[in-house]
């Protein structure tokens, strides 16, 4: 196991240079920073000074390097609107959405394992086909018009959850049911069809003839053999999810890296931008890499070196 | 139901542990339904063992697995009866048959590969059937689940407890399993070709510990098998099946010198040719194990069998009296050919 979590970490720190290589050339392509950051009207003199201040007079390569040393130190630039550290901006953002999608993913996961689990056991019956049809429809259903309905119904007629805004746990019901509502079908259907699979096999007949009881079989040993499989779906759920957070977020009028993401492109908040798309994809990444240690616990084959490159 | 019938164990006035009578075994249902065992009888005294023999499609594996409600859907029992401890097993709801499994009747599979959980170490997957059996706290089932892996003759067995099934060979795997049949105290075993996916060598060692299990618990067994010597090797008396029937029912020396059946005789004289092993005479049987059986108004090994004349595609043949017990061929009397 310990080798196991030490390859993932190797495995790790090359994916994330890869995505600050990749974050720090897009920068560089999208056109020159100055004329994004200064008025048409700028002095030479001001364009000058801003191109040194950026280091934009150095070569790529150096570029690069500087780039580099700056992340290693922590340091994501500066807000170009308000002067605040970028990455302090972001931080204090990204607690917010980090709460709505772990909270989100918790919510699917149990629901759509439960559920799952429900339909595969009662295969064919009225409950699989009522979920299975359930699922089909949040499939369907895009999350701003979820958000939306939830707001009617829940905030305008019934007049029982707040419709937005931040504040106590009241204020996240709905949007962390809207998030859910994205990514719970995958899961239930994943569920119900690695379920099957789990229940037909020569493992599960044994242990009917052992005399092992129906609950310890379904919940105990054939629920385990079906988690690999949704723990990594879970973990490749990860970055829709937190895609799904940024149209959340509006939705909801809450606080969080989307909707700073979202602001920032409006405004044109370089940096800013930066240090959220980089936040994300580290959490993104991040999301897998635990994912994958999770299968390992559970599947001990797994650590043989299977998935590891 | 205790009458003594030919090929059946001596009885001594008892009743016998198991007695299966005209069992049906159907497939699906209306225009879709076929037959895949018929008319099936046969009995285990106490402590007695029985060899149950076939073909691949021949019924023995289903036959087994009706003992314990274990069909898979939608094969089912459609008629006869399975007499054991007093239950109609064929007619048990599903709940008494919960009751009997594991506790009464233990069950062996082929693959020992596939029959554990490969997420949990053996040693707890033991000790959680042993849980099920007996009001034992944890370190008591872990303490039992030892003794047993020592009684299985596994080597090393507390380095063994933790190992995943990955981690053990196939023979190290199937005594796990017989130690998970063996944790309810069954009366009855029944092993579903447990030894078809091992090496010859651990092939002996399983069928010389079954053997040893069985004297030393007082067991009764039923070894299903394709081969008939290590049928005749372990159990006392042979139940040889053809095409979901019982052809052959009777002593097992007796059965594998003196086939009473062309079946039985083609199938010793195979195995014979294979003990011999010379390249080029090995003997197989031509033909193949009809699959839907429609037409029962004959005898159903007749397209294969030298010895078939008319009388044989004309009536289906009953069970006679033979040398060993009892067969389902109307030339019990013929003299031998060396066909095979």
């Amino acid at each position: 196991m310990l080798r196991f979590t030490l390859r993932s970490l190797v495995h790790l720190i090359v994916v994330l240079w890869g995505v600050v290589t990749i974050t720090f050339l897009a920068l560089r392509l999208s056109g020159n920073p100055l004329d994004a950051l200064l008025s048409p009207e700028a002095t030479e003199q001001q364009r000058a000074q801003l191109t040194e201040q950026l280091g934009l007079d150095q070569p790529i390569a150096m570029q690069y390097l500087l780039f580099l040393r700056q992340l290693g130190s922590g340091d994501l630039g500066r807000s170009i609107i308000t002067g605040t550290r970028a990455g302090q901006l972001v931080g204090d953002q990204f607690a917010h959405s980090l709460l709505l999608t772990v909270l989100a993913l918790a919510v699917s996961a149990v629901v759509g394992v439960g559920l799952g689990v429900l339909a595969a056991t009662r295969r064919g019956g009225l409950i699989d086909r009522s979920v299975v049809a359930l699922a089909a429809l949040a499939q369907a259903a895009p999350l701003f018009w979820v958000g939306l309905i939830l707001i009617i119904v829940f905030a305008v007629h019934l007049q029982v959850l707040p419709a937005s805004g931040m504040g106590g746990a009241s204020h996240l019901v709905l949007p962390v049911v809207a998030l859910a509502s994205g990514i719970m079908p995958y899961v239930l259907r994943l569920t119900r069809t690695t379920m099957l699979g789990v229940l037909d096999t020569e493992f599960i007949r044994f242990q009917q003839a052992t005399g092992l009881g129906h609950r310890s079989i379904i919940y105990r040993h054939a629920l385990k053999n079906c988690l690999p499989p949704v723990v990594t779906l879970l973990g490749l759920q990860a970055g829709p999810l937190l895609g799904g957070v940024v149209v959340i977020e509006t939705v909801f009028g809450r606080s969080g890296v989307g909707s700073l993401l979202i602001d920032s492109i409006y405004s044109r908040d370089y940096p800013v931008v930066q240090a959220a798309v980089l936040v994300i994809v580290v959490a993104v990444v991040l999301a897998n890499v635990l994912a994958d240690l999770l299968v390992a616990v559970i599947d001990p084959r797994v650590r043989l070196g299977r998935t590891a490159s | 139901m205790t009458t003594h019938l030919p090929g059946q164990p001596a009885n001594n006035g008892e009743a016998p542990l198991l007695a299966v009578r005209d069992l049906a075994i159907d497939i699906g249902d209306g225009p879709a339904r076929a037959s895949l065992v018929r008319g099936v009888s046969f009995e285990i005294g106490r402590g007695e063992s029985l060899g149950l023999v076939g073909e691949s499609g021949s019924g023995k594996s289903l036959t087994c697995l009706s003992l314990g409600g274990l069909l898979p859907h939608p094969v089912r029992v459609t008629g006869g009866s399975i007499q054991f401890g007093g239950m109609d097993l064929a007619a048990a709801p599903a709940r008494q048959l919960r009751q009997v499994r594991g506790r009464r009747i233990g069950f062996v599979f082929q693959d020992p590969s596939g029959a554990l959980d490969p997420l949990f170490p053996v040693g707890r997957q033991l000790a959680e059937v042993l849980r099920r059996h007996r009001p034992i706290s944890r370190a008591q089932a872990y303490r039992q689940a030892l003794d047993l892996m020592d009684e299985l003759e596994i080597p090393r067995a507390r380095d063994r407890f933790m190992a995943h099934p990955h981690e053990l060979s196939g023979g190290m795997k199937q005594r796990i399993c017989i130690a998970m049949a063996l944790a309810g105290g069954p009366d009855l075993l029944v092993a579903d070709e447990p030894t078809t996916a091992l090496d010859v060598t651990t092939e002996r060692a399983i069928l010389t510990l079954l053997a040893r299990l069985q004297a030393d618990r007082g067991l009764a067994l039923l070894l299903v098998t394709h081969s008939l010597p290590v049928a005749a090797s372990v159990a006392g008396r042979l139940c040889v099946m053809y095409a979901g029937e019982v052809v052959e029912l009777g002593d097992a020396v007796t059965c594998l010198d003196e086939p009473g059946h062309p079946y039985t005789e083609a199938l010793a004289a195979s195995a014979r040719s294979l003990e011999a092993a010379r390249p080029g005479y090995l003997t197989g049987i031509p033909g193949t194990v009809p699959s839907r059986i429609q037409d029962v108004t004959r005898c159903l090994f007749a397209d294969r069998c030298p010895y078939a004349t008319d009388e044989c595609r004309r009536r289906h043949p009953p069970l006679a009296p033979s040398r060993g017990g009892v067969a389902a061929c109307v030339h019990i009397d013929r003299t031998r050919r060396a066909v095979w």
